[in-house]
């Protein structure tokens, strides 16, 4: 009898533990993806946008793939990587009056570059997800992106990258010039520029024993207009280098929990 | 809901380096796109036209409509000028990615002419012949620029080359 019973019970144990959900992660992020492209003043037309070769563009279409995004993580305890300027990483120079000269000529602030060398050198946990999205960015306008959850293991939070494939481009295109470069006036033109490239933006907050976080995330990429500016439309085809350096945008980061 | 961080940041997929910082820090401030702050854009004229980096650019001739680029990315350009009746010329290509004033600093004292792609001369909103905090400025001519392409034009002169460096910006003491 007091053997059935321990049998019983046993059974009634195991298939109960076989009901339980393996446990809570640390922590969550909630990610959702934005992405934008405005027309400063200086470069609208009537219906376009003023490149600084001198085309008028009228874009029917912009298309941009994102691959993925993940989240960097430090160890517990990590001290954070000092960045210095008088030894700063590759592809910067010149580092003085708080920003460095990037090789391609961009002016990029000390702390940007800070939460490059953190998230390249975070010795913890990169938690990625898979995005394969594609996003119709309106001109002028900002499209609302995939939302992703990622479970967080514990420690520091360090950075949040998002991976861009390719950006594709339809519309119609003008020349500016008396002289003449297009075969002909409202060419129509299909771009498709290979990114695959991240944009990086740092991230505060921990999560740890004392501290399980959730975290909302809004990352909004601003597409910058000079992208317009690689193309030569009287060109057959992009030259290789057109994508080098291509995203060049700003990813803002906003969070709470 | 407690905001925690509003941060921004620009990739950077470059990788080759060239000068190392010289660590030291100041009241400048750059905003990102490569517009200075007015104040200090005298002082990133002196400090490239000096220091460079540098690149060669072979500059072409006054009748060329495809002269090679040069650009407002913090470096010193140093051309080298063609031989023609009159004196030694160039001619260099710059698309201006934003509108407004743009510096043009050169470290020796040649004819400096601006033209849009259509070889109309654009009007200069003022020059200086030194600056007050380096030697190295013997012209700075200042122009109004749009979104768009522009030739600069260099000579007639006896130099055989010149070192140009070009900032979005004035920021000269009126």
């Amino acid at each position: 009898m007091r053997r059935s019973l321990a049998s019983a019970l046993a059974m009634v144990l195991a298939s109960s533990a076989c009901t339980f959900d393996d446990g809570q992660p640390w922590g969550e992020a909630r990610v959702r993806v934005r992405l934008g492209f405005e027309v400063p003043d200086d470069r609208a037309l009537d219906d376009a946008v003023r490149t600084s070769r001198d085309y008028a563009v009228r874009l029917e279409r912009l298309t941009v793939t994102l691959d993925a995004l993940r989240i960097s993580q430090g160890s517990a305890g990590d001290a954070p990587t000092a960045f210095d300027p008088a030894a700063p990483p590759p592809g910067y120079s010149l580092c003085h009056n708080g920003h460095c000269h990037a090789a391609d000529g961009r002016l990029v602030d000390y702390a940007d570059i800070e939460a490059e060398v953190l998230g390249g050198s975070a010795t913890g946990a990169s938690t990625e997800r898979a995005l394969d999205a594609q996003v119709e960015v309106p001109v002028g306008g900002d499209a609302r992106g995939p939302e992703v959850r990622l479970d967080l293991p514990a420690g520091p939070l360090v950075s949040l990258g998002l991976v861009v494939s390719s950006i594709r481009l339809e519309g119609r295109v003008d020349d500016l010039r008396s002289q003449r470069r297009l075969a002909e006036d409202d060419q129509a033109f299909d771009y498709t520029l290979p990114v695959a490239a991240a944009l990086v933006a740092p991230l505060d907050g921990e999560v740890g024993r004392d501290r399980p976080g959730r975290f909302t995330l809004e990352a909004h990429l601003a597409l910058p207009v000079a992208l317009l500016d690689r193309i030569d439309f009287a060109e057959v085809g992009i030259s290789p280098d057109t994508a080098d350096g291509l995203l060049s945008g700003t990813l803002r980061i906003e969070s709470s929990h | 809901m407690r905001a925690l961080l509003i941060a921004a940041a620009t990739l950077s997929l470059a990788a080759c380096g060239e000068d190392e910082g010289d660590g030291h820090a100041d009241d400048g401030e750059h905003a990102h796109g490569g517009e200075v702050p007015s104040t200090s854009i005298e002082a990133e004229g002196c400090e490239h036209l000096a220091d460079g980096p540098a690149s060669m650019v072979t500059a072409g001739d006054l009748a060329t409509t495809t002269p090679p680029a040069v650009s407002d990315d913090h470096k010193r350009y140093d051309l080298t000028l063609v031989a023609a009746e009159g004196g030694n010329v160039g001619r260099v290509e710059f698309a201006s990615d934003e509108a407004g004033e743009h510096s043009f600093f050169l470290n020796t004292q040649v004819p400096f002419v601006v033209k849009s792609a259509d070889g109309v001369a654009l009007t200069v909103d003022h020059t200086h012949s030194s600056s007050t905090l380096c030697d190295e400025v013997q012209l700075w001519s200042i122009f109004t620029l749009g979104v768009g392409t522009y030739w600069l034009e260099v000579g007639p002169t006896e130099v055989t080359g010149v070192g140009l460096v070009i900032e979005a910006g004035h920021g000269h003491a009126e």
